[in-house]
């Protein structure tokens, strides 16, 4: 009976590991559909070096996250058009499940023993994954950052929002939502993201810089940190809106504080406290969350940063260099504007601000 | 026998005087708040403040059930999460029927629950090992269902449970005092829940007079594994979709409220209506950030602050009880 139950043991110990060891292949072909993506866990063993006319893309998110997500369909997307021009082009995504630097840098050991190509990878904390950067450039892998650029960085180039564009996404939210007003003097609330994320610190530098320098008649009640939770944003904005009934402005410094907001000030306008169209409210990045509170009337603006076009600007300049020899180039990602006025046309116009602020440099 | 009565009464004792202690410092704290601040006493501000303590409150209930066992939960809030994923799941990509739904979910919740007791139980194994390992699992199928989108739709009278007011009480809350109500008479007044005070004060002592140890232990984490899940869903009910975060900060929220309230993490000693007073608490302070427009950076000093006292005064008082015990 014993040795029944450990062949039985042996048999299934066989089973997983050829169940584990299938998903580097699948890696390495991407499906039909050209949706290549696939885990990068197991993929080092095989070691693969892709061959000449064949390119091979680590991507390495912050975390698994809906806006990581949109990275990722991008990245599918320059798969697929690249797969119609006759290339070959595999892209492995390998997503932290926390935003964890221990987790982060165990993704991109992994990436390198795979030695692709190009790795990209939006870094958690630029020091931690420095050296092993430098050793993958060394191994002849190109490194692209993507989404957060980082002090001191070695990465061949960054695809993503400059930080003075970051800074001054903050002016344009101040300016769309003071019109949208209509006055000349009011209260503002700002939520103000995470305490300890870079970027957020910027969106909200820059959105009360421009409303103290610009907009005197308007006065910042208070500035609370939702640390990117919808829950909080919510808890925080229906506290907002019992101290300061009068508000004019509330400010969402990430993706998820406009859309808690908006919860919060609907179930306000339900019960009476605020009249409707007296509060606008702006979020970050035309996800599925905010463009939703767009359609319901909860917020009133979107200042957008396509997670897309990063994944799709990441594979297209490493496919540019590959394939056609162009020097790998950082591409800006811009900011724009969303709002219910240009929401059904907004998609089309963002590829050609994109265009127009030289993000497709090959095509010059 | 004598000893356990004298224990008994004075755990009660104990536990009347710490509500009474707290629901005195929220009134001299509301006071404070009312003086400093003209919008704080106002029907709205204390209807969100008294929806806001109810999400996590009811998952707390759980908790304080467990904590009284001497055992501890820490899957309380991917359970949360995935009742709250798989209910939207069930009114959006299934149609279900919304009752259906929910007590489809809760028993989901339920069977999360379960299979903690069942692993503390049957392999004799630390709790804040398995619902550790529990949580990690939960969290981890939140990610292998949603892929970190949130899964939006829910409509219908169904979203009473997170948005709907009776008159001027939200419906969360009303729910929330229902379950302390009917917790509160097991926990007095049926043997049922004169076991979990046994078993936590002693548990050997209660296996040798006949109580089934093991088996309301299961029952205990079954009933948090539910409390959770429905306060999940309830969430899922105030944001019309299921949030691949919610829950993440349950945890220790769900301790705080519990330990502020009276019960004790050696177990034997809490009390339901303590853990709504300590969640009250809780909410309050949090309120009070914004109200008194307190810079954002201090709220975690003051959070870990209210975390540091209520453990403090959890400490001083197992020592004072012990000493009374040991005259």
């Amino acid at each position: 009976m014993k040795k029944i139950v450990i062949l039985t043991l042996c048999l299934l110990l066989v089973f997983a590991m050829v169940g584990c060891t299938s998903q580097p292949q699948a890696a390495e072909e991407p499906s039909a559909t050209g949706s290549a993506s696939a885990s990068a866990e197991g993929a080092s063993e095989s070691a693969a070096a892709p061959a000449g006319d064949e390119m091979t893309v680590v991507l390495i998110p912050k975390l698994v996250h809906e806006f990581y997500n949109y990275v990722q369909e991008g990245a599918d997307q320059a798969v697929k058009e690249l797969e119609e021009q006759g290339y070959k082009v595999n892209v492995v995504w390998s997503a932290p499940t926390a935003a964890d630097v221990t987790e982060q840098t165990q993704k991109l050991e992994s990436a390198i023993s795979l030695n692709p190509d190009y790795i990209g990878i939006a870094v958690i904390n630029g020091e931690s994954v420095k050296p092993m950067l430098e050793s993958a450039q060394q191994n002849g892998i190109k490194v692209i950052a993507f989404d957060t650029d980082y002090e001191g960085s070695t990465a061949d180039s960054f695809v993503g929002a400059s930080l003075d564009a970051q800074y001054h996404s903050g002016e344009q939210a101040a300016d769309i939502l003071v019109k949208q007003t209509g006055k000349t003097e009011g209260k503002v609330a700002m939520l103000t993201g995470s305490p300890d994320a870079e970027n957020h610190k910027l969106f909200s530098g820059g959105f009360r810089d421009r409303i103290q320098s610009e907009y005197p008649g308007f006065e910042i009640v208070t500035e609370q940190a939702d640390n990117d939770d919808k829950e909080k944003a919510t808890q925080l904005t229906e506290a907002i809106l019992a101290q300061y009934p009068d508000v004019d402005i509330i400010f969402g410094g990430d993706g998820s504080a406009g859309v808690g907001a908006g919860i919060a000030l609907q179930a306000a306008i339900d019960t009476g406290r605020v009249e409707k169209d007296q509060v606008k409210i702006s979020t970050y990045c035309l996800t599925a969350d905010p463009q939703a509170s767009l359609e319901a009337g909860q917020i009133s603006a979107i200042i957008d940063y396509s997670p897309y076009y990063e994944g799709y600007y990441t594979v297209m300049s490493a496919a540019q260099e590959f394939f056609n020899g162009v020097e790998l180039q950082g591409v800006d990602i811009p900011f724009g504007i969303v709002t219910m006025e240009n929401l059904a046309t907004y998609s089309d116009e963002y590829r050609q601000i994109c265009i127009d602020s030289g993000a497709e440099y090959w095509n010059k | 026998m004598e000893t356990k009565k004298i224990r008994n009464k004075f755990s009660m004792n104990q536990n009347v005087s710490t509500i009474l202690f707290l629901m005195l410092f929220i009134l001299l704290f509301s006071v404070i708040l009312t003086f400093a601040t003209p919008n704080f006493l106002n029907s709205y501000n204390i209807g969100i403040i008294i929806k806001q303590m109810s999400f996590f409150g009811i998952a707390a209930l759980g908790q304080t059930l467990v904590l009284i066992i001497a055992g501890i939960d820490l899957s309380i809030g991917s359970t949360a999460c995935l009742g709250g994923i798989f209910f939207a799941l069930c009114m959006t990509t299934l149609g279900m029927n919304p009752v259906l739904a929910v007590i489809l979910c809760t028993a989901i919740g339920c069977g999360i629950g379960y299979l903690n007791g069942l692993l503390i139980t049957k392999l004799r194994l630390h709790p804040f090992i398995v619902t550790l390992a529990v949580s990690n699992i939960g969290y981890g199928f939140v990610l292998v269902i949603t892929e970190g989108y949130t899964i939006s739709g829910i409509t219908g009278d169904v979203l009473a449970m997170g948005q709907g007011m009776l008159g001027a009480i939200p419906v969360p809350t009303l729910i929330f005092i229902a379950a302390v109500a009917v917790l509160a008479y097991i926990l007095k007044f049926t043997p049922f829940g004169r076991e979990l005070f046994a078993i936590g004060g002693n548990h050997a002592a209660a296996r040798l007079v006949g109580v089934k140890v093991e088996a309301r232990k299961r029952n205990v984490y079954l009933i948090s594994g539910g409390l959770s899940a429905f306060a999940g869903i309830m969430v899922a009910c105030r944001y019309n979709s299921g949030q691949p975060t919610i829950g993440e900060t349950w945890v220790m929220s769900s301790i705080t409220a519990a330990v502020i309230g009276g019960t004790s993490m050696d177990g034997g000693v809490g009390t339901v209506v303590g853990t709504l007073v300590g969640a009250l608490l809780m909410q309050l302070l949090s309120n009070s950030i914004v109200m008194l427009n307190v810079s954002q950076y201090w709220e975690a000093v003051m959070t870990g602050g209210v975390v540091l006292l209520a453990v403090a005064i959890d400490a001083l008082r197992t020592m004072h009880r012990n000493k009374q015990l040991s005259k």
